[in-house]
């Protein structure tokens, strides 16, 4: 918290900007600017754009901008289908909306978060595929692309993704440019996060303090752990991202100015004031766009995610007791068979293992898609470090330590709790465990300290690199497996603690170190071919298990008098039912149309029955809605006519039937 | 042209053409001077001889009420300025009035009261409320203190229609009293892939939207005895006359349903950001906050302007003060909620009939209405009365808010409308039906007051508004005194006062660190300020200890009705000056000498 001196008085003014709910004006980058090194090979947006150009040469492909951002960068949208032979809707030349006549679609949006940049080149990935694949007459994709429509926004917040590619020192960054005052002090960007060791990271830097919040991981020293006060622990530092204290308030790099996050942006569990969730929800022009193509395309059927917010790892959890509440907030009962279902067929076809934690969203995309869009919602993280033995060298090392810790490190669990109290005195750093009476500060850092977070700056000061939650077991039983995993493959995401002199502590030792930005987050850009296939194949899988509807048992009686009752069943032969059941119960799923025509010549009275019915949902394997009708025919002779079901997201079907 | 042939009637195309010709001559008007030398008789509590005459006892549409704005901008050059916030999704023009005393002060460092109104367009007289409000500032500033004050200390922003399109609607095509409510979006309501296709059908062609009943010796209505074109259900056992059908209308999708899917369907007021849920929790909710683009413009000129510290928003119908939150899981601060007691207690007393509520525990549950981000995202003390009431018929307590006992309703139509206000029963051809009877209310009369009690709805409400106005905070410094320590250092103490009810930052505000603190500062030339403190006492006993830049204290709050100290220790002498400045309070100033 700052308070203004008389010299900023202007800048109180020009917080109209933040409050200013659309008139963005943007001051110019002056941020210093390069080409990250932890993101080497990957995409940025100019090679993004030169691929979603290359891609639209392709007749199986087109593209168009859904909206040009603040930055003056686009919002990429690729169409894949085959709209020339796709389905052709029975009424496409009437006055149906647009999105009636176009196929059944699946959405896939890539990089919500913008770190995240592997998130960008799957969605891109997999739309090169389908294209590569389809040009080259795989059966399986093309009768996959007739059948439906392919949506994919492979980078829905290129300004807040382009931070991460150019803008000096290196962080994780999550929003766009509007100015924020991102810790509410009425002043914007006047204490970010400043590189002070020289190396063009922002990792964290650790003050030598007995009373301290945290002390040394007994297995890996460069590892910090807050302390346990219920265990009398003591902490050895305290804990802040690399940063000087530029207003004099106490915290470090609190307000970096970091704009609105586009995953945070959204109306689902939204969290007004907070960091990066924008004046309001859907206030930045590049979630309106995405969302808007969303409700403009009621035949989306599909939504899949590149989040770290996993799903299919991960799966959403019912609750019974919590979807009796008017206002849902967990994935419905009725659904769960579905998203497991199809979840485990993920899992089976990306063959990954002890997947990370998933985050919690606040205002995320891929929640939204679900609980607000009421379709079915997956999200991927798409990579993550695997499980990593430490090197054989540094085992020689732990000679040290007892064989109970040993095991616990094989495990990938932290030698915290029970095992850490073997090593108490064999612990090199000072005040990490003394015994005697407790007191002093506890936890009591000022605001801005890291206190609970792991040795890693993502994410501002917040600490959470959204590498996954839980609990502070497993996130630094994570963080032993990145520092295994790095050494194994030569990879330097890790700056060791190195001392540094530093204006707001003149009498402490300061060190600058921790995990590197964006290492855990994206894999090696080699690694990236790999990880598209699955993803391809399980949407192809998908595709067979979306509804397929057949007009069962069509049936003419005729009662005389030029009356005749007509009856069907209108059935769902495929796995998943017509819509979720959130589709449903959020009213944003579309009901199924069936109606009941004459051909020329044959005029229809109806008795009973009105000419069109709509059917809100349909389960799946055989779900069906019998539709009856007594219609009075007249006209010409050989009186003939025709049943037609349609909807948005199905295929549509019509059957004759002859009054005789 | 929408104007339908059946909606042209005389009376109101001669009263188009007076209105034409008394705002032509407005300009020709003898000035108040001359008023008052040939000692006309005035009727108190209006002006004169108003520059631009407007009959406030009917109803305008959106090109009459954007005519008497420019009329009045152009009249009152220093006082009035009008704009546009934006375009309607139908193209027309979101007028906003900035109404101060422009010679007087910086607009947008004035505390500004933000009014709006029919963003529900078929809430009619809310427009015509908010448009006297912007006349009689303008028409009283020249004869009344009271005005003159307020357009000195304060700016007001009028957008008089929020729905403009609907507004237009309501006038022009086939409604009821209580339609349209939405904007003219194009949705497809009934989700069956076309878009507006069974809107209501004016069977009878007469711009009403009314009932249709159909003779059935056994049916289970009849006309009251008392007044034939009211329906009543019959008694048990009783013979009935008729079967009644609903409003007008004719399946025109043929999905069995009548009227399902008209334009729009969405409901602006459920489209804010505070407290926002989608459509299957608050019916009516659009996209997400702020998609309708009405509103969206709207708040961006609202936000832009942080001096705004008092809204109200009106619409009909019922009588009713409301303030928030809207949800039952929402809570509004103590402290703010005493101050909304003091202003809708005294409201209540104004507005004979009208009660003082909260919406959620009193009325029914909204989620994103516009009044709940005004007070928990701005921070913005916030009402929106309900204008008209049953009470009003007879000046008497009436069980039922909306609309009211319909035998009191009707006796009313009868003996002081002579029947005006209904549409008599009459025979059409329905296609499905056959031969049916519609009628009943017109769609200008039941909701909206009859032109006779027009003037009144808004004279009173507006009496309200600007009370609500006149709390708004102000700030002034009332006394200085310096006394001297030592050689060169002074004690310097100044009383800053907000004496009205509001404070310059609601509880909320605070909360949520809305608005930025209160700055007030001392400066002279090679004056050096050692330390500041500030107290709500004389004495100091609780002081807040300024340490940091004690050349300007920062006060986070100016509360209503109150005092606060500050007091400097400076060493130095000579002139010096003392500001205060706040965003929705207002500044003061004093200047003084050290020796
Ligand atoms: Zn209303």
């Amino acid at each position: 918290m700052i308070l203004i001196g008389n010299g900023a008085r202007h800048s109180i003014f020009g917080l109209i900007l933040i409050f200013s709910t659309f008139s963005l004006a943007f001051g110019q980058d002056a941020a210093p600017t390069g080409s990250n090194p932890a993101l080497a090979g990957y995409a940025d947006y100019n090679e993004v754009t030169r691929r979603v150009q290359e891609l639209e040469k392709s007749s199986w492909a087109s593209a168009r901008s859904l909206v040009q951002t603040a930055g003056g960068r686009e919002v990429w949208l690729l169409t894949l289908g085959d709209p020339r032979e796709g389905c052709v809707h029975p009424f496409a030349d009437g006055p149906l909306t647009v999105s009636f006549k176009e196929p059944p679609a699946f959405l896939i949006v890539g990089n919500v978060h913008a770190p995240h940049v592997v998130g960008c080149e799957i969605a891109l990935g997999i739309a090169e595929d389908l294209v590569a694949k389809a040009t080259a007459g795989d059966e399986g994709v093309v009768n996959f692309l007739k059948r439906f429509t392919v949506y994919v926004i492979p980078s829905p917040t290129p300004d807040a993704t382009e931070k991460n590619f150019t803008r000096r020192p290196w962080r994780e960054q999550t929003g766009n440019l509007r100015p924020t005052d991102d810790d509410r002090d009425f002043e914007i960007g006047e204490d970010p996060p400043s590189e002070l060791n020289g190396d063009d990271w922002i990792t964290m830097m650790r003050v030598h303090d007995d009373l301290g919040t945290h002390r040394a991981h007994d297995q890996d020293p460069r590892l910090l752990v807050p302390v346990d006060p219920k265990k009398n622990e003591r902490g050895a530092f305290r804990l802040f991202v690399e940063a000087v204290d530029s207003d004099k308030d106490g915290s470090f790099g609190e307000d970096a100015s970091d704009g609105v996050d586009f995953n945070r942006n959204h109306t689902f569990n939204y969290k007004y004031f907070g960091k990066g969730s924008g004046p309001h929800q859907v206030s930045e022009p590049e979630t309106r766009a995405v969302v808007d193509f969303a409700f403009d395309h009621p035949n989306i059927a599909v939504v899949l995610t590149m989040t770290p917010e996993d799903n299919l790892f991960k799966p959403w959890r019912a609750n019974a007791q919590a979807e009796r509440e008017a206002i849902k907030t967990t994935l419905l009962t009725a659904d769960a068979p579905f998203t497991d279902f199809l979840a485990e067929r993920f899992r089976n076809l990306h063959g990954g293992k002890d997947a990370l934690e998933s985050p919690k969203g606040e205002g995320s995309f891929s929640e939204w898609a679900y609980f607000h869009y009421g379709r079915w919602s997956f999200a991927s993280r798409g990579w993550w470090i695997p499980k990593t033995d430490p090197p054989k060298a540094e085992k020689l090392d732990d000679d040290a330590k007892t064989d109970e810790s040993k095991d616990a490190s094989a495990d990938g669990l932290p030698a915290i709790g029970p095992n850490a109290g073997a090593l108490a005195n064999q612990d090199p750093q000072p005040g990490a465990r003394r015994g005697g009476a407790g007191g002093g500060r506890r936890g009591g850092g000022p605001p801005g300290d890291a206190s609970g977070a792991a040795t890693s700056a993502s994410d501002g000061a917040a600490g959470s690199a959204r590498e996954g939650q839980g609990s502070q077991a497993s996130q630094t039983a994570q963080e032993l497996n990145a520092l295994n995993w790095f050494a194994a493959n030569q990879i330097e995401g890790f700056v060791d603690w190195t001392p540094i002199v530093h204006p707001d502590f003149p009498n402490q030792t300061v060190e600058v170190g921790g995990f590197k930005p964006f290492y855990r987050l994206n894999p090696p850009a080699e690694t990236i071919p790999s990880l598209i296939g699955p993803h391809v194949a399980w949407l192809l899988e998908v595709g067979g298990h979306l509804p397929t509807i057949e007009l069962r048992d069509a049936k003419v009686e005729s009662l005389g008098a030029n009356l005749f009752r007509v009856t069907c069943k209108v059935t769902n032969t495929s796995f998943l039912p017509t819509m979720p059941e959130m589709g449903r119960v959020s009213r944003e799923g579309y009901p199924l149309q069936v109606i009941l025509e004459g051909n020329q010549g044959s005029k229809l009275e109806f008795i009973e029955g009105s000419q069109r019915n709509s059917i809100s949902r349909l389960d799946g394997l055989g779900g069906n809605a019998e539709q009856s009708w007594i219609v009075r025919v007249s006209g010409e002779a050989n009186f003939s006519g025709r049943l037609l079901v349609y909807g948005p997201t199905i295929t549509p079907v019509e059957t004759k039937v002859e009054f005789k | 042209m929408l104007i339908n042939q059946y909606f042209v009637n005389l009376p109101q195309q001669i009263a188009r053409l007076a209105m034409a010709l008394c705002i032509a001559c407005g300009g020709l008007n003898v000035s108040a001077q001359d008023d008052a030398a040939r000692q006309i008789y005035k009727a108190v509590g209006g002006p004169t001889t108003p520059r631009v005459p407007v009959h406030w006892n009917r109803y305008y549409d959106y090109a009459e009420t954007t005519e008497i704005m420019q009329k009045l901008t152009a009249a009152f050059p220093n006082l009035a300025k009008l704009e546009s916030v934006g375009k309607s999704y139908d193209d027309r023009e979101m007028w906003v009035m900035t109404i101060t005393n422009f010679e007087h002060g910086d607009e947008r460092r004035k505390p500004g009261f933000w009014i709006d109104a029919s963003i529900h367009a078929n809430e009619i007289q809310a427009t015509e409320v908010a448009m006297y409000t912007a006349w009689f500032l303008l028409e009283m500033h020249g004869e009344n203190e009271f005005v003159q004050s307020l357009l000195r200390d304060r700016v007001f922003y009028i957008l008089p229609m929020m729905s403009p399109d609907s507004r237009d609607h309501h006038f022009y095509e086939p409604n009821t009293t209580s339609s349209p409510r939405t904007g003219l979006r194009p949705v497809d309501d009934d989700r069956d892939g076309y878009v507006d296709e069974d809107t209501v059908n004016d069977l009878d062609g007469d711009g009403h939207i009314t009932q249709m009943r159909i003779r059935d010796p056994n049916g289970r209505w009849k006309a009251h005895p008392k007044y034939p074109n009211l329906m009543i259900q019959v008694e048990e056992g009783e013979q009935g006359e008729f079967t009644l059908l609903g409003s007008e209308g004719i399946d025109n999708d043929n999905d069995g349903r009548i009227a399902e899917d008209g334009p729009g369907s969405y409901d602006p007021n459920r489209d804010w950001p505070w407290n926002w849920q989608p459509n299957y929790v608050q019916r009516g909710a659009y996209r997400y906050p702020f998609s309708v683009l009405e509103n969206r413009m709207m708040a961006d000129f609202v936000s832009a302007r942080p001096n705004i510290a008092g809204a109200q928003t009106y619409h009909n119908t019922g009588g009713m003060l409301l303030r928030g939150p809207g949800a039952k899981t929402d809570r509004y601060q103590q402290a703010d909620l005493q101050v909304y007691d003091v202003l809708g207690q005294l409201g209540a007393q104004l507005l004979p009939g009208y009660r003082y509520m909260n919406v959620a525990e009193d009325l029914y549950e909204v989620w994103g209405g516009e009044i709940d981000w005004f007070h928990q995202m701005l921070g913005v003390f916030t009402f929106t009365n309900e204008l008209f009431t049953s009470y009003l018929l007879f000046h008497s307590q009436d069980a039922s808010a909306f609309g009211g006992n319909r035998d009191r309703q009707a006796m009313f139509e009868q003996y002081l409308l002579f029947g005006d206000g209904l549409v008599p029963w009459k025979e059409v051809e329905h296609p499905v039906y056959g031969k049916v009877e519609v009628g009943g209310m017109k769609k200008n009369w039941g909701r909206q007051p009859p032109g006779f009690m027009l003037q009144e709805e808004c004279h009173r409400n507006m009496a309200f508004t600007l009370y609500h106005a006149d709390q708004m905070p102000l700030v002034s410094i009332q006394s200085v005194e310096t006394k001297r320590l030592a050689d060169g250092v002074f004690e310097v103490t100044a009383l800053i006062e907000n004496p009205k009810v509001i404070p310059t930052h609601s509880a909320v505000d605070l909360q949520q660190k809305i608005t930025r603190p209160n700055l007030v500062s001392i400066q002279g030339e090679g004056l050096a300020v050692a330390l500041a403190r500030s107290s709500s006492e004389m004495l100091f006993r609780n002081a807040t200890v300024y340490e940091k830049d004690p050349q300007e204290v920062r006060l986070r709050n100016l509360p209503g009705r109150s005092l606060t100290y500050v007091r400097w220790i400076v060493s130095g002498s000579g002139p010096f000056s003392i500001s205060v400045d706040t965003v929705k309070g207002g500044q003061a100033n004093y200047s003084g000498t050290l020796e």
